[in-house]
């Protein structure tokens, strides 16, 4: 058997170097429709286990990439109905579909009264015109297509005996052109033509769809419903599209409802109440009420759902991909998440303003204290095999050697080099949603029984005095806020010192998009546009710190620097969604936070990890060493905690 | 290094970099490259200089040593291009180094990946690359003035291996500009032919290995598959191996020590291979 998980980064690596895209593989089982997306999302089955050899087992996946790659190649993606009206008559007979937001391809399958059955036929049509098209480019894919065919062809056990057994036949017949009956050649010759085209298989598929259809309507009665769903796949309607409409539905329906209240506010002051009336309106305030509930559930479902598909910031982002470490099955899986690198251009200024109002009090002292790491002047090798000028001693030494008859030394030069710390440090800061949360003061001074007043309990009084202006001037400060002054002034130290150091965020969006948010890359300075990203970093998602960990020592290893540093620098123990058997599972994200922090240390990466969770101690001990991590009980603690770790791992 | 021979080595221009590097050295102005590895900027140096060394009408003097390439490395000083003394019996005697011998006779001096080495030497080009044309000597007391047939050539790649490396905005703008890229793949393909001798249809695929695997950038290799890798196929294909062994030895092998990046190298020629 193989695993997609076993054999995604070399596809995907495959693919990239087909396409020059970054996919996104999708495990589904088959895959019978053609999906448009501005990714290249790639659904692949979860694992193939056909053929008893696994490199063949590997090219029945490759084909399957080939294929999909294929429809965005040969133009099916490009598809336009109202080309596709004017060439072909059928089409332009019929009246074109009142269906808005929906694709070019849907509108074309929407021209049939069975549009499944016109998806599926244009389908497997299209499969064979851009295979054809594939072989004819990549030769050597012709061998990854026999593989694919054998398999399709040995594995064939549905609908033999059933009039869709004359659809299936179009399809296995495909598989093999030179094969093809001579009822279906006719029917099927344009997609053969030398210039074949995506309307050369939408002609096709009227010419088979019109002559299943009569074949359909002799034996009707022996075709049931489930059994054509059964075999095509329905074609996706776009669930964002969708979801538009019911948000526009939702908006209707509150609309609605709020003309009902006002109605009802009206009547109540104009009449007396007429029960029949009344009733029946409030009957249906209610039925609205629930409906509108019921399509507001379903909006926050979809929306959650499409969530994992809100891909627009990733697009173009540089992806990496990290192995996992699987603690449940004791086994790495590979290239298992994708780490997105999210560049920070944020352009308002005002929040950085503010930041850098926060911190410039304190600044001359961070620096006074960073000062003292602060190497100066020059320093002389002597003794060198090469260098600027000839060292004196060296040469007497050299000199004496020879003359009492030994090989003299050639290291006879000194070297005069520059002072300088060899340091770079990356402070990756954690962007979980909760990192909004505002910061727990300190327990405020409890009063003594005198002083206790029962009637000022707000909680029987309800706000007495509540002044929502002044509440609002007081917003408490939140961790993320601490965790930015904390990183800015650690940045101006950092930046006197002169050490290499990059600032990012991080955040889980489940395995497939890790995102670290660059504000500031190892190379730059910290300019305006370094402080405004700091600046705007935000709440996020959730915690995968595995990935994020993995990423940041890969990023410390290119600057070649002889000290690496990583701080890390969170809110709460790893969490993500699929990080763990169910998101209330710890101990998967702890696991592979671990091995991610013992790689970073075989790599030579200093690691230090700064909490501000006070449960950290029960988490964080396992993930590394003592001496490793900080728990910090006061999360205003925190600028003069993270120095102190960098001083002390780097002095 | 020194480029000498009565063919002019084989180059391809990809646009109008001969006549813009034949201008820059009809007014003496120092000259960049900037590309990726193995894309033909030293084998364009060293095309123009067999062109230029050799025809009279573009040069005041002889020269002896047309071109004078240095590989720069991270431990390359100003010391190593400028001379040093060295022991000799019971004395010390000066000797120039690359740099100072192109100053004083003429010539190209190319410093190959300028960025590699250390910041001390970028300083040191700075006079030479001015009005001035001038080489500081301290140790010998000299200034020395630049032979009229003189030429600095500096390459660079910017992003190459480090994200630190990167020639700072006040060297950089003291040259001429010349950016190279990997060939289209129609070049490519004639490129490929003629250095390694093998046939049009070969020349063709091996040139769309190229393009394909080039999509591959960051993944170990930053730069993707260079010219000279698909020519040493071609040659090793001249030779008489079969075309999946040739790229394997001279592109899998030699572009990633990643067994899934070769895996998918592997699979990239196996399909576009016939």
């Amino acid at each position: 058997m193989t695993l997609l998980s076993e054999v995604e980064r070399p596809l995907a690596l495959f693919t990239q170097g087909l396409s020059n895209r970054i996919p996104i593989f999708h495990s589904t089982e088959q895959q019978r429709s053609i999906r448009s997306s501005d990714l290249c999302e790639l659904y692949l089955p979860t694992e193939f286990d056909y053929f008893d050899e696994s490199s063949s087992n590997q090219d029945a996946y490759r084909w399957l990439v080939m294929q999909q790659l294929g429809f965005r190649r040969y133009d099916t993606l490009s598809f336009s109905i109202g080309v596709a009206r004017s060439l072909i008559d059928y089409l332009a007979l019929q009246p074109m579909p009142a269906m808005h937001r929906l694709q070019d391809l849907e509108l074309f399958y929407q021209h049939f009264a069975l549009p499944e059955l016109a998806s599926y036929v244009f389908y497997v049509l299209e499969e064979t015109r851009t295979a054809n098209l594939i072989v004819s480019e990549f030769p050597g894919a012709s061998r990854l297509r026999h593989h694919y065919r054998n398999y399709r062809e040995n594995t064939r056990t549905v609908h033999d005996q059933s009039p869709l057994g004359d659809l299936m036949d179009l399809e296995f017949a495909l598989l093999r052109p030179d094969q093809v009956p001579s009822s279906y050649q006719d029917l099927v010759s344009p997609i053969f033509e030398k210039h074949a085209t995506v309307y050369s298989s939408a002609q096709a598929t009227v010419n088979c769809y019109q002559a299943f259809c009569a074949h359909l309507l002799a034996d009707r009665a022996s075709v049931s419903g489930d059994e054509l769903e059964e075999m095509v796949e329905l074609p996706t309607l776009q669930r964002a599209a969708r979801l538009e409409e019911w948000q526009e539905e939702l908006h209707d329906t509150d609309s609605q409802l709020l003309a009902m209240s006002f109605d009802e506010d009206l009547e109540t002051k104009q009449t007396t109440a007429d029960d029949a009336v009344d009733g029946s309106i409030r009957e249906a305030d209610v039925d609205l009420k629930q409906e509108r509930d019921q399509l507001k559930r379903r909006i926050d479902m979809e929306k959650s759902h499409l969530s994992a598909y809100d891909r627009q910031q990733i697009v173009g982002s540089p992806q990496f991909r990290y192995d996992e470490w699987d603690y449940l099955n004791q086994r790495w899986r590979k290239a298992w998440c994708s780490v997105y690198e999210i560049r920070e251009n944020p352009v308002q200024q005002e929040s950085a303003n503010e930041l850098l109002g926060c911190i410039q009090p304190l600044i001359p002292a961070v620096r006074k204290r960073f000062e003292q790491l602060k190497p100066v002047g020059m320093r002389r090798v002597p003794r060198s095999l090469d260098g600027e000028d000839l060292d004196i001693n060296a040469i007497v030494e050299a000199r004496a050697d020879r003359h009492a008859g030994l090989t003299p030394t050639e290291h006879v030069y000194v070297r005069v080099e520059k002072k300088q710390r060899d340091v770079a440090a990356c402070l990756l800061v954690d962007l979980s949603a909760s990192t909004d949360d505002p910061i727990v003061q300190p327990d405020p001074r409890r009063m003594s029984e005198d002083e206790e007043d029962p009637f000022d309990d707000p909680y029987l009084h309800g706000a007495i005095n509540f002044d929502p202006d002044q509440a609002e001037a007081e917003t408490p400060r939140k961790i993320i806020d601490v965790q930015k002054e904390s990183v800015l002034l650690l940045a101006t130290a950092l930046e006197n010192l002169g050490d290499l150091y990059s600032v990012y965020g991080f955040s889980g969006y489940g395995h497939d998009r890790v995102e670290v948010h660059v504000a500031k890359e190892f190379n730059e300075s910290l300019n305006r546009q370094a402080i405004n990203a700091i600046a705007a970093m935000k709440p996020l998602r959730s915690t995968r710190m595995g990935p994020a960990i993995r990423h940041a020592t890969h990023k410390l290893l290119a600057t070649g620097s002889a000290l690496k540093v990583l701080l890390v620098i969170s809110d709460g123990f790893p969490q993500d969604s699929d990080y763990g058997p169910d998101r209330s599972d710890h101990e998967y994200g702890i696991q592979d936070s671990a091995k991610a922090i013992q790689e970073a240390h075989e790599k030579g990466i200093q690691l230090f990890c700064i909490t501000v969770d006070v449960s950290g101690h029960d988490y964080l001990r396992r993930m590394c060493r003592d001496e490793q991590y900080w728990v910090i009980e006061d999360t205003e603690e925190l600028p003069d905690a993270l120095q102190f770790a960098y001083r002390r791992l780097t002095s | 290094m020194v480029a000498s021979g009565d063919e002019a080595p084989y180059y391809l221009p990809l646009s109008d970099e001969v006549d813009v590097f034949l201008a820059a050295f009809a007014q003496r102005l120092p000259v960049l490259l900037k590309g990726p590895t193995g894309c033909g900027k030293t084998r364009f140096v060293e095309h123009m200089s067999w062109r230029i060394y050799g025809d009279d009408n573009l040069v005041q003097d002889f020269v002896k040593q047309p071109l004078t390439t240095v590989s720069c490395h991270e431990d390359l000083t100003a010391t190593d291009l400028l001379g040093r003394y060295l022991l000799r019996d019971e004395s010390t005697r000066w000797q120039d180094g690359p740099l100072t011998s192109a100053v004083r006779h003429g010539g190209i001096c190319y410093l190959d990946e300028i960025v590699e080495a250390r910041k001390d030497t970028t300083v040191l080009i700075h006079s030479l690359t001015d009005h001035r044309r001038i080489l500081p000597i301290d140790k010998t007391n000299e200034l020395l003035e630049a032979h009229p047939d003189f030429l600095l050539v500096i390459s660079y790649n910017p992003g190459y291996q480090s994200i630190l490396k990167d020639l700072k905005p006040s060297t950089r703008q003291r040259f001429v500009s010349l950016q190279f890229d990997y060939p289209t793949e129609e070049r490519e393909r004639e490129i490929i032919r003629v250095e390694s001798g093998i046939d049009e249809k070969n020349a063709r695929t091996l040139a769309k290995v190229g393009v394909h695997i080039r999509n591959l950038r960051e993944h170990g290799f930053e730069e993707g598959v260079s010219t000279r890798l698909l020519v040493y196929t071609g040659s090793l294909m001249r030779q008489g191996i079969a075309p999946r062994r040739a790229a394997n030895a001279a592109l899998v092998h030699a572009l990633s020590d990643d067994a899934e990046v070769q895996k998918a190298i592997s699979d990239i020629v196996d399909v576009v291979w016939p």
